[in-house]
């Protein structure tokens, strides 16, 4: 019972871990079930954040002299905002085409719909 | 075995905020909501990080995360907003369940083995490892530079080279798009 509590209570390295599991399964639940396409982007930031996070807390609990971790997530922060900019704009190129930010609208070229 | 309880209080006050606001944002009906809960599980990721030592990482979250793209998305919704009702919210097609059954599945295989290498096995005591960041800010950011302008130096080029390469390809789509629409 003790040695439970202990894994409860006592913050270490899988906490961390279970954290960004989930964070990073609800960011892939929303991506597949959402139909808004700024949605399904908004989704994909959460999937990167719970990246972040494994990266900075391996870094934090190993690596306490190079950091490489850190590192990586600074470069992981600067992709995710270039992939923002530019999912955003290829989304706005489509909105102008079909006036729709229904992922389904978008499905012609995609084949079935399931 | 002594527990930190200000420590624990404050990782469970942020790991609970986070994965509140991101089931909020998903469900949120209208697209703004879905966008400031999204903002607020930014926010608590910042506040993650500052708890692991990466106070400069939380910083920049906080500059790029917490306000960049959500001026980026609200833009992007501000062009939209006559197009967004409430009928564009979730789908609730067969790939709804599925993606339900398939993620459950992913999550209690990956606790399983979470779960197993915490006790079970004793080459795996590595989980089970304290947190032992205890460098000081002037080391930290002698690492940090020592990473982007030594270690990695080529790929912190890449990037730069990629963030031209993403500002000359939005302007030729626009381009392009123009010259469609003219002719």
């Amino acid at each position: 019972m003790n040695n439970i509590l202990n894994l409860i209570f006592d913050i270490g390295l899988y906490h961390y871990l279970f954290l960004a599991l989930i964070l990073f399964l609800i960011g892939l639940f929303g991506t597949i079930i959402s139909k808004n396409i700024l949605k399904v982007l908004i989704s994909v930031e959460f999937m990167l954040t719970a990246v972040n996070i494994n990266f900075i807390a391996f870094a934090s609990f190993f690596d306490n002299i190079k950091l490489h971790g850190f590192v990586f997530s600074l470069f992981y922060i600067a992709i995710g905002a270039v992939e923002t900019a530019l999912a955003l704009a290829i989304f706005y190129l489509m909105f102008q085409a079909k006036q729709s930010v229904n992922t389904e609208d978008y499905e012609d070229g995609a084949g079935e719909r399931c | 075995m002594e527990i930190d309880i200000l420590k624990t209080l404050i990782f469970y006050g942020f790991a609970g905020a986070m994965i509140l606001f991101a089931l909020l944002s998903i469900f949120a009906f209208r697209i703004l909501y879905s966008l400031l809960a999204a903002v607020c599980v930014f926010f608590a990721a910042a506040g993650i990080y500052f708890i692991l030592g990466a106070d400069y990482n939380a910083v920049v979250q906080i500059a790029i995360y917490g306000i960049a793209i959500p001026i980026l998305f609200v833009m992007a919704i501000m062009f939209t907003s006559d197009k967004l009702d409430k009928k564009i919210y979730i789908t609730f097609k067969p790939r709804f369940f599925f993606s339900f059954l398939g993620l459950g599945v992913l999550f209690l295989s990956l606790i399983y083995l979470i779960a197993t290498s915490l006790s079970l096995n004793s080459n795996s005591a590595w989980i089970l490892q304290k947190q032992t960041l205890f460098i000081n800010k002037y080391q930290m950011f002698n690492a940090l530079s020592e990473g982007f302008f030594v270690n990695y130096v080529f790929a912190f080029e890449l990037l730069s080279l990629l963030l031209l390469i993403v500002v000359v390809g939005i302007s030729t789509l626009n381009l392009i798009k123009e010259a469609k629409s003219d002719e």
